[in-house]
């Protein structure tokens, strides 16, 4: 029991950096990223060639995965200059599209849907209990700088890019700048979450980053609420207690995977159905 | 300050929920391991619990369900004569949607929670590699029923397969057409999936090896449906063979109906999910002179038929994927021997798999390769305008 805890923790955690990186895209400044999953897909395969291909150090592969993403991150925001709200959304679903396109046919390098296996753990980490310190440490991590990010002036200016972008515009914000800013930081840690991720399920393909991940991640930006840190850790919470608690339901074998997203979804509909915000959401997205 | 109650209910309601899990889960089996070193061949007493992952939900489903199907067949014939040795066989099932993230997660719940010794699962590749990470240092057997990715055979000492892996189809067919047919030059189309792509792996590296030289070798990705760029590229080096490798059988068909558009002229090959008998039947035309490989699987063999008639009595209808499930339905009756005959440790069935020798399923006479792979005879399926031939047992 403990070592399946262990592992659902884990993965807490990583979906933690996940959906708080997303947050801060789609809670705080109002840009939905569908993407995202993209750019977590980039991070993990970015450590996966570089540390088993070229047997780089763990540290190298994760700033350079971290980087790489961001950078991605950076440009993504580019065109939220002039396409918006539900367009950028489908902008942003594109991205994914391409990125899964990309680790499916570029065989070379992403050995395609045969995926990469023999991932292994940072030296000293190997230990699933260890690994999930590393991971719990940096998830509180990058709830603290997003906490100190969301806090400052520049989170009030992301928000009112969000609420309404011609107000800071005219209360002379660079509303551009800003949203560049908050995509890079967005990329930065999904990209830091997708390297863990690899390193953590130690075999990755393209079907690890398709629409299972984005699913999850937006149920639980939903669930915990739009601009709220917090809300993001207690819905990745949430979302994995309950689908992870459905395992130890006894039912007969033939209701086993239905029964269990049937039930999974009339959790959600019940939560969204009383919290229309999310448990601790702050906004709502028009 | 409504922040903070509103976390104290999510808080509530998560308590809550562990609470109902954990008082309404009866007490963990009485595990199925006996102490390591004991002799192996006290069976405690009590159902033997084995594991059970498939893809339940999902694309997957569409393999997995029938998949389950089969297995539970094989379980509920046994546990109807008696058991094995007088132990009924217990699944616990678990979900593993086809993803790595989901098969890790399903294996360690049966590993750490159920205890089990043993996973029987028909899982796509990648879930399989995923648990095959945590199965292997937990010292648990991974039998997998339908994961065909050649990784698969060095994935560990406790990964077992009852279905041939991909390598084996590649090579038998590029062997085939190669020493049989005379083909000089070899191409290959074949669709981005881990079962497409493991057989275009093997057929290309086979084709080298005896001699051919490979012309042409055109992917695409799942969901396209116009594949005469590729068509034309392939038509423009003129191969000998062209091997047609897609994940299902409606694109499989497109590309056939469009290689006939076209003109194209050679020899044509087509993978193992092309030879459904209703596909078949409802394109003569297109499968007007085709070759593939195919694990036998005899209607005149008394498992076989067995398997077929039970299947058609318990779910009224004829198998999806008869070799897949014909291979999930031996796992469980290869289990259940090697339990008769060693006892419950997985090192012991592990010595048994390994030394067994023809060993008679629905699938074909069964023996393991040092991998952990079943050697099973391929027969050649030769169809002439829709009429099916079996041209034997062929070995490379």
């Amino acid at each position: 029991m403990f070592a399946f805890l262990i592992y659902i923790l884990t993965l807490i955690c990583i979906y933690s950096i996940i959906v708080m990186s997303l947050n801060l895209a789609m809670g705080y400044t109002g840009l939905v990223n569908f993407g995202h999953i993209g750019l977590l897909g980039v991070g993990a395969y970015t450590s996966a060639i570089l540390t088993t291909k070229f047997d780089v150090s763990f540290i190298f592969a994760i700033t350079f995965a971290a980087i790489l993403c961001a950078l991605i991150g950076a440009l993504l925001s580019i065109p939220s200059r002039k396409i918006k709200d539900d367009y950028f959304a489908l902008l942003t679903l594109g991205f994914l599209f391409v990125s899964g396109a990309v680790f499916i046919n570029w065989t070379d390098m992403t050995r395609g849907t045969l995926g990469i296996r023999g991932i292994v753990r940072p030296e000293g980490f190997a230990e699933p209990i260890s690994f999930f310190v590393l991971t719990f440490i940096m998830s509180l991590v990058t709830f603290f700088i997003l906490e100190k990010v969301t806090n400052s002036p520049f989170g009030r200016v992301l928000e009112a890019i969000r609420d309404d972008e011609q107000v800071a515009e005219s209360l002379g914000k660079n509303i551009d700048r800003a949203k560049m800013v908050a995509m890079t930081l967005s990329g930065f840690f999904v990209g830091i979450a997708g390297v863990f991720m690899a390193h953590f399920i130690r075999f990755i393909n393209p079907a690890s980053f398709w629409l299972d991940p984005l699913v999850i991640s937006l149920a639980a930006v939903v669930i915990g609420g739009l601009a709220s840190l917090r809300g993001s850790i207690l819905g990745v919470i949430l979302v994995f207690t309950i689908s992870e608690s459905l395992r130890f339901l006894s039912l007969p074998s033939t209701m086993i995977g239905p029964m269990r997203v049937i039930l999974f979804m009339i959790v959600l509909l019940v939560v969204i159905l009383f919290r229309p915000k999310g448990i601790i959401g702050r906004a709502d997205l028009d | 300050m409504k922040s903070n109650s509103a976390i104290l209910w999510a808080i509530a309601i998560v308590i809550v929920i562990l609470g109902i899990v954990y008082f309404s889960k009866p007490g963990p089996e009485a595990p199925a391991t006996p102490m390591e070193g004991e002799a192996a061949f006290e069976i405690p007493d009590g159902p033997i619990v084995l594991g059970a992952m498939d893809p339940l939900t999902g694309e997957g489903a569409v393999y997995g369900i029938p998949l389950q199907n089969a297995t539970m067949l094989a379980v509920n014939e046994i546990n109807a004569a008696g058991g094995v040795k007088g132990h009924q066989l217990q699944l616990v099932w678990e979900d593993s949607k086809c993803n790595p993230q989901d098969g890790g997660a399903a294996a360690q719940k049966l590993i750490e929670v159920d205890k089990v010794s043993f996973i029987i699962s028909g899982d796509c590749s990648g879930a399989a590699l995923a648990a095959a990470t945590l199965t292997e240092p937990a010292g648990v057997m991974l039998f997998s029923a339908a994961a065909s990715s050649p990784d698969l055979s060095t994935a560990g000492d406790l990964v077992f397969r009852s279905y041939p892996s991909d390598a084996m189809a590649g090579r038998v067919i590029a062997s085939y057409v190669i020493k049989q047919l005379s083909v000089k030059k070899v191409a290959v189309i074949s669709e981005q999936t881990d079962y497409a792509q493991g057989l275009r792996g093997s057929f290309t590296t086979a084709s080298k090896e005896f001699g051919a030289e490979v012309v042409g070798d055109e992917t695409y990705n799942t969901g396209d449906t116009d594949f005469r760029t590729q068509i034309l590229k392939l038509k423009s080096v003129s191969p000998d063979s062209l091997y047609v490798v897609p994940q299902t059988p409606v694109t499989g068909v497109q590309i056939l109906k469009q290689l006939k558009e076209s003109g194209f002229k050679a020899v044509i090959l087509v993978s193992d999910t092309m030879l459904g008998s209703d596909t078949i039947s409802q394109n003569k035309a297109l499968y007007a002179d085709v070759y593939s490989p195919t694990p036998e699987l005899d209607a005149s063999r008394p498992v076989t038929k067995r398997f077929l008639d039970n299947f058609q009595a318990a779910y009224d209808h004829a198998p999806e994927f008869p070799a897949y499930m014909a291979a999930a339905y031996d796992q469980v009756y290869m289990l259940k021997d090697a339990f008769e005959k060693v006892g419950i440790d997985q090192k012991a069935v592990r010595d048994w798999l390994y030394e067994v020798e023809n060993w008679p399923g629905a699938l074909g006479d069964t023996s393991f390769d040092q991998y952990g792979d079943p050697i099973i005879g391929y027969h050649i399926k030769h169809v002439v305008n829709g009429e099916q031939q079996d041209l034997g047992a062929y070995t490379p």
